[in-house]
């Protein structure tokens, strides 16, 4: 009992060194925020706040503190229709609950969770991250990030010199060793999202089986020549090929060891195989590492070692990872001068690879290309989504080819890529009628056979019809179902990928129906989302996707929906917005939505969610973006400059 | 399938009498022994049967007992199964009417809806397309509390053409477990650790080295980092543990395996899906595992098949019609299910013709059949139909129809207490699984499904 006294004591003495200054203000925070709604007289969702003492070690529950900080954190509390309070009260409340939980060995560990979520990057302020710091201290935590399953797929044909390895055509099959679990609406490839567990170990054990015979049959034979048939220096030349280094004494000895026990009980050439399997499942060819060298800064910072930044860079600019040239301009030049950074970077900007990585930016940042997983029933509806994703693609690249204004000549332009009728077999062509039984491909963009073509060309649609990849019918058709329209989802789109607003799940109970009344129009049917419970996402979601309903559930533009003039209203910033065209024209107009749009590129190539300190990179990639007339590639490379990608904190 | 019966016995007596000195791998070697020895098993095997695209209620409700309708349910109601009329679907089973209990109107929605609840089927829990695992799946926590070699044997069948996918059963939180679609595949991965050793000996060699390695890795990491690794260092130690358990069992005794034909390299989802429910059935005879489960196109993106000998159409196509009411699709539909339940008798019959302790193994066998998609291709789990059929000493498998009052109506419950039942039939008692639904009473969600347990 004394020993508890004393502890307490302790405890409260500590606290109020802390944070014990600050607590008439917490308390005042509560009051005049939550009580009125979780106090005496009411208790909404069963939760009082009134008897919630924070200076007080014990008293309160660790979920309920918990909970406080979660809902603060996560924007959630207090209700929007409520007075707000300023960002930094709930900043300093959410410090305190941090403290005090910290005090007892804990934390807001759900918030802390998800707010490192791909799918949570909007509730980072958005303000404070285009406001200038006091000081600019911008770096990523020291991380080990998996491959991705292109660049691990790109790799192991490398180290094999077999360009056939894991080439797949059934359904884009890949390896299965490096799935993608990530929630929907999100970049794939975040570091703090994937590893390997017991399931993909297991299939990893196997596919590096593959890779390793690979290696065996193209590979180990010209390197034991090299090696002058020398069975170590074999296996250290194999290291450097997997590694790109040469491996220490203790690394080829640890190597050499697994070599003999293999070689007791199997025949010579299984026994090396097993070495290079082995090389292929160490941590180091399966993660890309990144937690800087040197004497960190006043900051804590480090900076990358100019190989790590080398590969850092590499995986950025190619998903195949950095070539010979890039290794070698890092080690000679000084890697973290920006001006010497740029100037070896900017060739890599032009190259295929570094096209082929803005593709899969846009591809990941629209989802366009899901149009070809959305099922719709043959028989009652023909049409070619993957053609159209295609078409898509065309558009994107163009526009990144030029790369003037890019956010808005994807959001605006007119001149839509139309792959023509026909299907291409090697150099014999078909008509795609005759090849598919397709009917309507030129249908889904208003136009006739004849103007749809036979080749592929590019068209100028009607700009009060088309404006941009919004009214493409390849991402109409990525957000809609066999049935109808998905007005809702494309809001989500809208609301979360150029506003950055927050949407926050469905409750796990929500009951998604929408009526089957056929005599309702979409619009009418989504009245249902007005009721109490829902309203207040579906307001961040319903106007901002119900002006798409100017076009049918294949991206057709239309005038009538059940034989009544289409209504394509919606609303933007409290404002009514009359069409489509009108709508995306005014986004494009929007300085926010393009900050919103570099916050996701900067999510793409940094492979985390931006935080605070990051504020300077955003504010730098901005100004790049605009001073070069809208170059993507300009702010990437402001980004591969940026001191959020060249420092780590521990 | 064609592991004899008195070989079975004699070749789990010999093991235990050979191995009894590993530690590790005593409590299962026990546990066969005791089998062998005629003693009662008090934890049952389970073989869960998912299958995709919904299942209507109607399509295993007896045709003579009344269907009352979920919003008109107002009170639990029970009906004796035993010399039933039963619908198509059920027919394969019907000699099993006694061992049976189809339970209608468990209410699911605190796992989502869609056209897939994917893992959220095994977990109780809202997956949200399947793109989030809350925790381990009902049949991953049944699988590592028996401690056989294979915790858990996943087989399945997707219309995506790979060899694998991840759709159904997980380990823990964002730990999807490998769901074997090629059943040669699949053969190998259960079976070749015991025709031959070499694959497992190599692999040790190579768990040895990279332990090792990663161990070094970790040393300079720390937090979520460090985990990372922990991770990929777990898995290499629960693999080491599972080829230990498995070179137990080589080369043993005489242990026929299933004999690989053209079913196992067929692409039609008919064969592929008798091979697994062979595959699964094996090795639950052999005593590799307890817990087997079979995916048949669970997920949205595995669940539309062509079963061309079945249907006309795809599963897809079917959904939609079975809910316009078609009675060309219905039937389709039906022919399809009772095709799973042809398997799951077949199944049985093996099952029964095994002796073990004073009965056979089908006493101590749970079969669990149930869609992933709740009642409807379209679902929002506001009743989830569910066939059982089995033996096990801890629940009460005994040829009736439960049906469950409507949400809010006194008796509702939800699928959260048939997970629970299930485990306290394989001894592991908890509270609740899955996640609950805020403002529902404990009474409806936690706990057993009381009428079930024995």
């Amino acid at each position: 009992m004394k020993r508890s006294c004393f502890l307490l004591l302790s405890w409260i003495a500590i606290y109020r060194a802390t944070a014990g200054a600050e607590e008439p203000d917490l308390r005042s925070f509560l009051k005049e925020h939550c009580v009125s709604c979780h106090g005496a007289e009411k208790q909404k969702g069963k939760v009082r706040l009134d008897q919630l003492d924070l200076l007080h070690p014990t008293a309160p529950d660790r979920a309920l503190l918990e909970r406080v900080g979660e809902q603060l954190a996560l924007q959630e509390m207090p209700p929007e229709d409520k007075p707000q309070p300023k960002r930094a009260a709930v900043e300093e409340m959410i410090a305190a609950i941090e403290n005090l939980l910290a005090l007892r060995g804990e934390r807001i560990s759900s918030a802390h969770e998800k707010l490192q979520r791909p799918d949570y990057g909007n509730y980072v302020d958005h303000d404070t991250l285009f406001t200038e710091p006091p000081v600019r201290k911008a770096s990523t935590p020291g991380r080990i990030w998996r491959l991705n399953v292109d660049s691990w797929i790109a790799k192991t044909q490398d180290w094999t010199h077999t360009p056939a390895l894991f080439r797949d055509n059934r359904n884009n099959a890949k390896p299965v060793s490096f799935p993608y679990q990530g929630p929907d609406h999100a970049f794939l490839d975040y570091a703090n999202i994937h590893w390997f567990d017991k399931s993909t170990t297991e299939m990893l054990l196997l596919e590096t089986e593959q890779v390793a015979r690979a290696f065996m049959q193209r590979r180990w034979d010209p390197l034991k020549k090299n090696a002058g048939g020398a069975q170590e220096r074999t296996i250290a030349l194999s290291f450097n090929v997997i590694t790109g280094r040469a491996a220490t004494p203790e690394e080829l000895a640890s190597l050499m060891r697994l070599r003999d026990r293999a070689a007791k009980e199997n025949p010579a050439e299984e026994a090396d195989q097993l070495v290079v399997q082995a090389m292929l499942l160490r941590p180091e060819a399966l993660f890309r590492s990144e937690f800087g060298e040197g004497e960190p800064d006043r900051f804590g910072r480090k900076l990358l070692s100019a190989h790590d930044l080398a590969i850092a860079l590499g995986f950025a600019v190619n998903v195949a990872g950095p070539d010979d040239a890039l290794l070698a301009a890092l080690q000679k030049g000084n890697a973290h001068d920006a001006a010497y950074l740029a100037s070896v970077l900017r060739p890599y900007l032009r190259t295929p690879a570094m096209r082929d990585r803005l593709l899969r930016f846009a591809q990941e940042y629209f989802e366009y290309p899901h149009a070809a997983e959305v099922f719709k029933d043959a028989k009652i509806h023909d049409y070619q989504p993957v053609r159209l994703v295609e078409d898509a693609d065309e558009f994107v690249l163009r526009i990144l080819d030029e790369d003037r204004d890019v956010l808005r000549q994807w959001l605006t332009s007119t001149n839509y890529h139309v792959r023509g009728m026909f299907n291409y077999h090697g150099t014999k062509i078909a008509h795609i009628r005759s090849d598919n039984g397709f009917k309507d491909y030129h249908g889904n963009y208003n136009l006739t056979e004849i103007e749809a073509g036979k080749e592929p060309h590019w068209v100028d649609m009607p700009a009060d019809e088309r404006a941009g990849l919004l009214t493409h019918p390849a991402w109409l058709l990525a957000f809609s179902d066999n049935q109808k329209n998905q007005a809702i989802q494309r809001g989500r789109w809208v609301t979360t990928k150029l506003l950055g607003g927050i949407v926050p799940d469905a409750p796990v109970e929500v009951d998604a129906r929408l009526p089957d009344d056929p005599a309702l129009t979409l619009r009418e049917k989504m009245q249902v989302t007005r009721a109490e419970a829902c309203v207040s996402c579906h307001k961040k979601m319903d106007p901002t996707g119900l002006p798409f309903e100017q076009f049918d559930l294949f991206g057709k533009y239309r005038t009538e929906e059940n034989n009544r003039p289409v209504v394509t209203t919606g609303m933007l910033w409290g404002r009514e917005v009359a069409n489509p065209i009108e709508y995306v024209r005014t986004l494009a107009d929007s300085k926010k939505v393009h900050q919103v749009f570099l916050r996701h590129v900067f999510r793409f190539f940094l492979g985390r969610n931006e935080s605070a300190d990051d504020a300077p990179t955003l504010i730098d990639m901005e100004k790049a973006y605009w001073s070069s007339q809208g170059s993507l590639k300009e702010t990437v490379l402001t980004l591969l400059t940026s001191d959020s990608f060249l420092y780590r904190t521990p | 399938m064609n592991i004899r019966t008195t070989t079975r016995r004699h070749f789990l007596k010999g093991l235990t009498l050979s191995l009894g000195g590993a530690t590790y791998l005593s409590p299962m070697l026990r546990r066969i022994g005791q089998g062998a020895d005629g003693i009662e098993r008090k934890a049952p095997r389970f073989l869960f049967v998912l299958e995709g695209n919904g299942l209507p209620p109607t399509q295993v409700h007896p045709l003579d007992v009344p269907f009352v309708a979920r919003p008109e349910r107002q009170r639990l109601t029970s009906h004796p199964l035993d010399g039933r009329h039963f619908p198509a679907s059920l027919k394969p089973v019907a000699a099993y009417a006694k061992r049976m209990l189809v339970l209608q109107g468990l209410n699911g929605e605190v796992c989502g809806g869609g056209h897939s609840t994917s893992h959220g089927a095994l977990g109780a829990y809202n997956t949200r397309d399947g793109k989030v695992i809350h925790d381990a799946t009902v049949d991953c926590v049944l699988g590592r509390k028996a401690g056989t070699v294979f915790d858990n044997v996943i087989l399945g069948i997707s219309a995506q053409d790979r060899d694998v996918v991840f759709n159904c059963s997980a380990y823990g939180p964002n730990q999807s477990a490998a769901t074997f679609c090629n059943p040669t595949a699949a053969y190998h991965r259960i079976f070749g650790a015991l025709s031959g050793s070499k694959v497992t000996r190599q692999q040790g060699l190579l768990m040895d080295y990279l332990q090792e390695d990663i161990q070094r890795a970790r040393g300079s990491l720390a937090g979520e980092e460090k985990a990372k690794l922990d991770a990929y260092l777990d898995a290499y130690d629960s693999i080491r543990q599972r080829n230990q358990r498995a070179q137990a069992f080589a080369g043993r005794g005489a242990l026929d395996l299933p004999k690989m034909d053209a079913r196992y390299t067929a692409e039609g989802p008919e064969e592929r899906l008798d091979a697994h429910f062979e595959l699964g059935t094996a090795a639950l005879v052999a005593g590799l595992t307890d817990v087997v489960t079979i995916a048949s196109g669970v997920g949205f993106r595995h669940f539309s098949i062509q079963f061309s000998k079945l249907a006309s159409d795809i599963k897809h196509v079917i959904g939609h019609a079975v809910i316009a009411g078609s009675p060309t699709a219905i039937a389709q539909a039906e022919a399809i299910r009772a095709y799973h339940f042809e398997l799951i008798a077949r199944t049985m019959r093996k099952l029964e013709s095994m002796p073990e302790g004073n009965g056979t193994m089908l006493d101590n066998t749970v079969i669990v059949y149930l869609s992933d998609a709740a009642n409807s291709h379209h679902t929002q789990c506001q009743e989830w139909p569910y066939v059982l059929l089995g033996g096990a000493p801890r629940l009460k498998l005994d040829g009736r129809c439960l049906v469950y009052p409507n949400r809010g109506a006194a008796g509702w419950r939800t699928v959260n207490t048939i997970h629970t039942a299930l485990l306290r039939a394989a001894g592991v008692p908890q509270d609740g699984f899955g996640h609950f639904m805020k403002g529902v009473d404990d009474v409806v969600q936690k706990g057993p499904l009381s009428e079930i347990i024995a």
